[in-house]
């Protein structure tokens, strides 16, 4: 298809949590979005200020089930301000320790240790250190609609990685591409007059048993009474009307199983 | 189903040999091919060591591995699915878990990395990749036949250059065709 949005994102400076696992940042590519995200460059930094004699903590990135919590960043104007992201992918990261994300990890894609101080002596660098194969700039590592990416710190102890001295931080470039779509439209009338005005709810779902339905939009009637939308190729929309004239309200018979 | 695949080992520790296999890769299928992509080594070590360190070594294994834990298999994109035939194997089956092979018999190398060693243990210790394969398979095909695998290898001088006190990971991007 083609691509609808390229843009750049990053989280704050985030402080390690004194516990074995930390989710630092996750990408949703929610039920509903009109895209596949591709992820071109995924990137992690760190600066131990504290020192740490035993092994560093990795940290490891997988598809991910179940994320909850954390604070949704702003994607920004992207690379070219005339594009637009789809609502429904989102970025979230922890800020703080109010925002924790929560999250089932997957099967890891890729990880990385970063770096420690053996000693609190001479420079520290910060180094970039790729939490997904530097290849997926030109090969697409893809997050479908309904498919998420979470980075986690992973350490052997909670020691590992201090809440005071651990400084994280996670950035990403990102691209969509769009899916496919099919048309949907009717007119809607009373006693065979075209009625303006009516609200159209158009939902979109796996399939003929409504499995992560979603209300894709409202749209109101123009003077024709007509109506359009679209549902993503492979997916099933349905249509539903109500009316309100004065106080009498109307509604009518769904168009269910539009494939 | 042709794609792009990726795995990683668990966190594996130094079994105070002059060898210690890491990762293997191996494709058993009669038609289907296996282009490395990418294969990349990390270590951190917390003890000192002044002798000349590890080296990490990539060859074609003289037979099929057998042993070890089969890794699981992370989808560049989930509307392919990896052959069965295509498989990966660690030592360990969780972080720091007891060494148990894979078993397999180190054929020519084809690459070869020095790590890191901490002279003194003092300062930054970083743990930049390492590439157990060079970085043009990425464009340039290293293909695995039926029966054909790659072993990657650890090789010390002496037993007391790969102590426990080693922390390794392997983790490898391959394509199926």
């Amino acid at each position: 298809m083609a691509v609808t949005f390229q843009g750049s994102i990053q989280t704050v400076a985030m402080l390690g949590n004194d516990a074995t696992a930390q989710n630092l940042f996750a990408i949703q590519n929610s039920i509903g979005s009109r895209v596949d995200v591709n992820v071109r460059r995924l990137a992690l930094q760190m600066d131990a200020i504290g020192a740490l004699t035993t092994f560093m903590p990795i940290v490891r990135t997988s598809r991910a089930t179940a994320i909850t919590g954390g604070a949704r960043l702003d994607k920004g104007k992207g690379f070219t301000s005339t594009q637009s992201s789809d609502a429904f992918v989102t970025f979230l990261s922890q800020i703080g320790e109010t925002s924790p994300i929560a999250a089932t990890p997957g099967d890891t894609i890729w990880q990385q240790y970063c770096n420690r101080m053996h000693s609190t002596v001479e420079q520290q660098q910060g180094t970039d250190q790729n939490l997904i194969p530097l290849l997926v700039v030109n090969q697409d590592f893809k997050l479908q609609p309904g498919e998420s990416l979470l980075v986690r710190v992973v350490a052997a102890a909670g020691t590992s990685n201090p809440a005071s001295t651990n400084n994280w931080i996670v950035q990403c470039v990102w691209e969509e591409d769009a899916r496919s779509t099919f048309n949907i439209s009717g007119t809607v009338t009373l006693s065979a007059a075209p009625v303006a005005g009516a609200r159209v709810m158009v939902l979109e779902a796996d399939d003929e048993l409504m499995t992560n339905a979603i209300l894709r939009e409202v749209i109101i009637t123009g003077a024709g009474g007509t109506w359009a939308s679209t549902i993503l190729t492979g997916k099933v929309g349905a249509a539903f009307v109500q009316y309100k004239a004065g106080a009498t309200y109307y509604t009518a018979p769904g168009s269910p199983f539009l494939e | 189903m042709a794609g792009y695949f990726s795995a990683a080992t668990f966190r594996q520790i130094g079994n105070a040999a002059t060898t210690q296999n890491l990762l293997t890769i191996e494709n058993i299928d009669a038609t289907k091919l296996v282009y490395i992509r990418r294969l990349v080594v990390q270590m951190d070590a917390t003890a000192v060591l002044t002798a000349v360190m590890p080296l990490v070594k990539a060859s074609r294994a003289t037979g099929v591995p057998t042993g070890g834990t089969t890794l699981s298999k992370g989808l560049f994109d989930t509307s392919n699915a990896s052959n069965a035939n295509t498989i990966v194997r660690g030592s360990t089956a969780s972080d720091g878990g007891a060494n148990s092979g894979p078993t397999a018999t180190a054929g020519t190398v084809l690459w070869q990395q020095f790590m890191m060693r901490l002279h003194t243990a003092v300062g930054q210790v970083l743990a930049p990749d390492n590439n157990a394969m060079p970085a043009l398979v990425d464009t340039q095909n290293f293909v695995l036949r039926q029966n054909e695998a790659l072993l990657i290898q650890i090789v010390a001088a002496a037993g007391t250059s790969n102590p426990a006190t080693n922390h390794y990971f392997a983790e490898v991007v391959w394509e199926e065709d």
